[in-house]
C-alpha cells in the first residue's frame, strides 16, 4: 500500500513538473507543429530547411513560390525562416527577434526573417556559422533596408525578398573567398613564422659588443690629485619663498 | 724553420706546455732561451722600377706565399713553420706578446657550442673537416698608455639655499693631476674588422710577455699596417672620461656638480707599443664573400658573423608556419578587415628592419664601423665618438636609400590604407588586398635574409690572401 502511495506521488509530481515546463515553454511545442506544417524545402545533402510561417496571409502561394526560390541556396549554409507576427508585445524588438528565432529554428546554424506587423518592421537574425558572415551590424542594416522598403510599397513581398536575396548573395561570396581566406591564413601564418625566424636569427646571432666596463676594467689605471682650489666665478639666485614649496 | 738542436725537426711553439716542443723527439725548450737572427731567406730582386722580396723556406727552398704583412707563415710545399725575421726585426718589431692560451681542441669546443644557436647557419659550418680549419694568428694591437701630469680645471657648479633664494654657484674646480691609463689596446691590422676585435676584447695583461720571435714558430703572424696615431683621439677620449668618472666620485667634490668634461683632463703624453694577441681564426667562404668567427686565443671568447641559409631558413619558417596556422584556423579565421590591417602592420615591422639593415649597411660600405679598415684611412674619416661610448655612428639615409628598400612594404601599406577608406561591399576584395600583400612582404623577408648575409660577410680578399697551410697544402 505504502509504496503504491509513493509511486502515485512521483507519477504525479513528474506530471506537474511535465506540465509546467510545457506551460512555461508553449511557443517551442507550438513552433514545432507550425515548423513541420510550414517546411517547404529541405536540402538533401544538409538537410537544412527553409521554412515559411506566414500565420496573417500576407504571402499570396505565387509569393511564397517566388519567396522559396530564394530562400533554397541559403539552405546549403543554414535554417532559413520567414515568419510573421502580430505585435512583439512587450519586449524589445531586438529581444523578440532574438526569442522567435530561437523559438523558430532548431539548426546549428540559421536566419530568421521577422515581420512585425504590428509596428511594420522587419528583423533579421542571424545565428552560428551565418553569424559569422553577417554580423549584427549587417543583420541591422538589411532590417532598416528592408523595413524601407515595406514602408515606401506596402507589399508583403518585397522586404523578405530583399532581405533573403542579400542574405543569400553575402553566403555566397563568403563561400567564394573562402579559398582565398585560407590562402590568407596560410600566408600569414608564413610571414609572420619568417619574421619570427629573423628576430630569432638576429638575437642568436648578434655579436655581443665587449662593454665599456668590461674594456676598462682590464686597463690599469689610477690617479691622484693635489689640493683642489676653487676659484669661483658667478651666481645665480631664484627667489622662492618657503611658503611656496 | 725552428730546428731541434736534438734532432733537426721543426720547434713549435706548444700552447699546454707554453715551451718551444718538437713532435719529434719531444725535446722541449724555453722560448726565449732559443734564438735565432735568420728563419726564412730573403732576397731582394730589383726588377726596373719594382722591388720584388722573395722569402724563401729554409726546410725545402720553396718560394713562401705571403703579403706586406705577414710575420710568420708556413711553407706552401713542406709546411714547415717559417718566421719572416725581418718583418719584426727593428723598427716592426713587437714589444710585447700574449701568447695563445687556448688550443685548437678548446676552441673547437668552443665554436661548436656557439653553433648550437646558429639554426639556420649553412651546414658547410659545422662540419668536422671545415672545423678544422681553423688557424691561429698572432694579431698586430697597438697598446697606449696614456698620462696625464699637471694642472687640470674642470667646471662646476654647487646649489644651496638662501633663506628664500636657491642659489646656484659656478666655479672652477683646480689642482695638480696625475693619472695614467695603461694597456688601451686596439687592432694595428686593417683586414681585422673592428666590430670582430671588440667583441673578442679584453686580451688580459697580466699574461703580456716580451716579444721574442720563438713564440711565433707554429702559428700565422701579422704586422701592423695602420699607423698609431689614428687611435690616439680615442685615447685621449677615453682618459678624459675616465677622469672625469673618477673625480665626479671623489668625496671632496661631492658637493658640487660637475660641469660639461673639461678638456683638461685630456692626456699630455701619450706612448704607444706594438703588441701581438693571439687570435683564432675561422673563415667560411661563399662564392665571392667571407665571413669570420673568431675567439679570443687568452680568454676564449668567441664571436662571429654567421650567415643565414636561405634554405634551411625557409624550411625552418615552413615548419614554425604549420602551428601558427591551426592556430589561426582554431581561433576562427581573421574577418577580412582585421586580415588586411594585420598585412598592412607587417608591412611595416618589414620596412623597419629594413632600413635599420640599410643605415648598417651604408655604415660598413662607408667603414664607418671600422676604424683600423684601409679605406677608412683613405678617405680620412673621424669617427664621431660620444664621451664613453664605443659605438658606431649613425649614417643618414636619403629619401633614395630608403625607398629602395621599402617600396614593396610602401605598396603594402598604401593598398591596406586605400581598401580600408574604400570599404568595398565584397570580402573578396579584402582577402585579395591581404593576399598580394603578404606575398609581396614574402619577397621582402627573403631580401631582408640577403642583406643580413651581406651585413655577415666581407668581400674577398681578407685574410683569404693567406698562401700555406700547416700540412703544406
Amino acid at each position: 500500500m505504502m509504496g503504491n502511495k509513493i509511486g502515485m506521488t512521483i507519477l504525479l509530481a513528474v506530471l506537474l513538473c511535465g506540465l509546467t515546463v510545457q506551460a512555461a515553454e508553449p511557443g517551442s511545442m507550438q513552433a514545432e507543429a507550425a515548423q513541420t506544417e510550414n517546411v517547404f524545402y529541405t536540402n538533401p545533402s544538409t538537410g537544412y530547411q527553409a521554412i515559411i510561417m506566414d500565420e496573417r496571409n500576407t504571402l499570396s502561394e505565387e509569393d511564397k513560390e517566388e519567396l522559396l526560390q530564394i530562400m533554397e541556396p541559403i539552405t546549403r549554409y543554414g535554417q532559413a525562416v520567414y515568419k510573421t507576427v502580430t505585435s512583439s508585445g512587450t519586449f524589445g524588438a531586438n529581444k523578440y527577434a532574438e526569442i522567435q528565432y530561437g523559438a523558430s529554428i532548431s539548426a546549428d546554424s540559421g536566419v530568421l526573417v521577422l515581420l512585425d506587423l504590428g509596428s511594420g518592421t522587419f528583423k533579421v537574425r542571424c545565428g552560428g556559422k551565418m553569424e559569422r558572415i553577417i554580423d549584427k551590424k549587417l543583420a541591422k542594416t538589411i532590417s532598416t533596408s528592408a523595413t524601407n522598403a515595406f514602408a515606401q510599397n506596402g507589399q508583403a513581398i518585397t522586404p523578405p525578398k530583399y532581405a533573403f536575396e542579400q542574405v543569400s548573395a553575402r553566403v555566397e561570396q563568403a563561400r567564394k573567398a573562402l579559398p582565398v581566406k585560407y590562402a590568407c591564413n596560410a600566408m600569414l601564418a608564413l610571414i609572420i613564422a619568417m619574421l619570427i625566424n629573423f628576430v630569432l636569427v638576429e638575437r642568436l646571432s648578434q655579436m655581443q659588443k665587449t662593454s665599456e666596463q668590461e674594456l676598462m676594467d682590464n686597463v690599469i689605471g689610477y690617479s691622484r690629485h693635489g689640493e683642489v682650489l676653487i676659484e669661483y666665478l658667478t651666481r645665480t639666485e631664484t627667489y622662492h619663498p618657503r611658503s611656496k614649496r | 724553420m725552428y730546428e731541434c738542436p736534438n734532432c733537426n725537426a721543426n720547434l713549435k711553439f706548444d700552447i699546454k706546455t707554453q715551451m718551444l716542443l718538437c713532435d719529434r723527439c719531444d725535446t722541449k725548450m724555453d722560448p726565449y732561451a732559443f734564438q735565432k737572427e735568420q728563419d726564412a731567406e730573403e732576397q731582394t730582386i730589383q726588377e726596373g722600377d719594382y722591388e720584388i722580396t722573395v722569402f724563401t723556406c729554409p726546410q725545402c727552398g720553396g718560394q713562401l706565399v705571403s703579403d706586406d704583412t705577414t710575420a710568420a707563415t708556413f711553407c706552401s710545399f713542406c709546411g714547415s713553420s717559417t718566421i719572416l725575421q725581418s718583418r719584426v726585426s727593428n723598427l716592426r718589431r713587437p714589444r710585447y706578446i700574449i701568447p695563445f692560451q687556448k688550443t685548437k681542441e678548446d676552441c673547437r669546443d668552443i665554436y661548436r657550442k656557439m653553433m648550437k644557436h646558429a639554426w639556420y647557419a649553412p651546414g658547410q659550418m659545422r662540419e668536422e673537416a671545415h672545423i678544422s680549419r681553423m688557424r691561429s694568428i698572432y694579431m698586430p694591437y697597438w697598446v697606449y698608455t696614456a698620462a696625464k701630469y699637471g694642472r687640470a680645471r674642470q667646471s662646476a657648479s654647487q646649489y644651496v639655499r638662501n633663506v628664500n633664494y636657491d642659489v646656484t654657484m659656478y666655479s672652477w674646480l683646480q689642482g695638480h693631476v696625475k693619472a695614467e691609463c695603461k694597456w688601451l689596446a686596439f687592432d694595428a691590422s686593417s683586414s681585422f674588422s673592428d666590430r670582430l676585435s671588440n667583441a673578442i676584447a679584453p686580451f688580459v695583461w697580466l699574461d703580456i710577455k716580451r716579444f721574442t720571435p720563438s713564440y711565433l714558430s707554429g702559428f700565422y703572424a701579422d704586422v701592423d699596417d695602420v699607423p698609431p696615431e689614428l687611435y690616439e683621439s680615442d685615447v685621449s677620449d677615453i682618459m678624459q672620461y675616465e677622469l672625469y668618472k673618477r673625480f665626479a666620485k671623489e668625496p671632496i667634490f661631492e658637493k658640487y656638480t660637475l660641469g660639461d668634461m673639461s678638456d683638461d683632463l685630456r692626456p699630455n703624453e701619450i706612448y704607444k707599443e706594438l703588441a701581438l694577441f693571439p687570435v683564432w681564426f675561422l673563415t667560411y667562404r661563399d662564392k665571392d664573400r667571407v665571413s669570420y668567427v673568431v675567439i679570443n686565443g687568452q680568454t676564449g671568447k668567441a664571436a662571429g658573423d654567421i650567415p643565414v641559409d636561405v634554405n634551411r631558413y625557409f624550411m625552418g619558417s615552413v615548419l614554425l608556419a604549420l602551428p601558427l596556422f591551426g592556430l589561426l584556423s582554431l581561433a576562427g579565421n581573421l574577418q577580412p578587415a582585421v586580415m588586411l590591417v594585420t598585412a598592412g602592420v607587417l608591412a611595416g615591422i618589414c620596412a623597419f628592419f629594413s632600413v635599420k639593415q640599410q643605415k648598417q649597411l651604408r655604415a660598413k660600405e662607408d667603414y664607418k664601423d671600422d676604424k683600423g679598415s684601409g679605406r677608412y684611412l683613405d678617405i680620412g674619416v673621424r669617427r664621431e665618438r660620444k664621451p664613453g661610448k664605443f659605438a658606431v655612428p649613425a649614417v643618414p639615409l636619403t629619401v633614395g636609400d630608403v625607398l629602395a628598400v621599402t617600396w614593396k612594404s610602401a605598396i603594402g601599406i598604401l593598398a591596406a590604407i586605400l581598401i580600408m577608406v574604400c570599404q568595398p561591399a565584397l570580402a573578396f576584395y579584402y582577402y585579395a588586398a591581404a593576399a598580394a600583400i603578404l606575398m609581396l612582404m614574402g619577397w621582402d623577408v627573403m631580401e631582408i635574409i640577403g642583406r643580413h648575409n651581406l651585413l655577415a660577410s666581407r668581400p674577398l680578399p681578407q685574410f683569404e690572401r693567406r698562401g700555406g697551410e700547416e700540412d703544406g697544402r
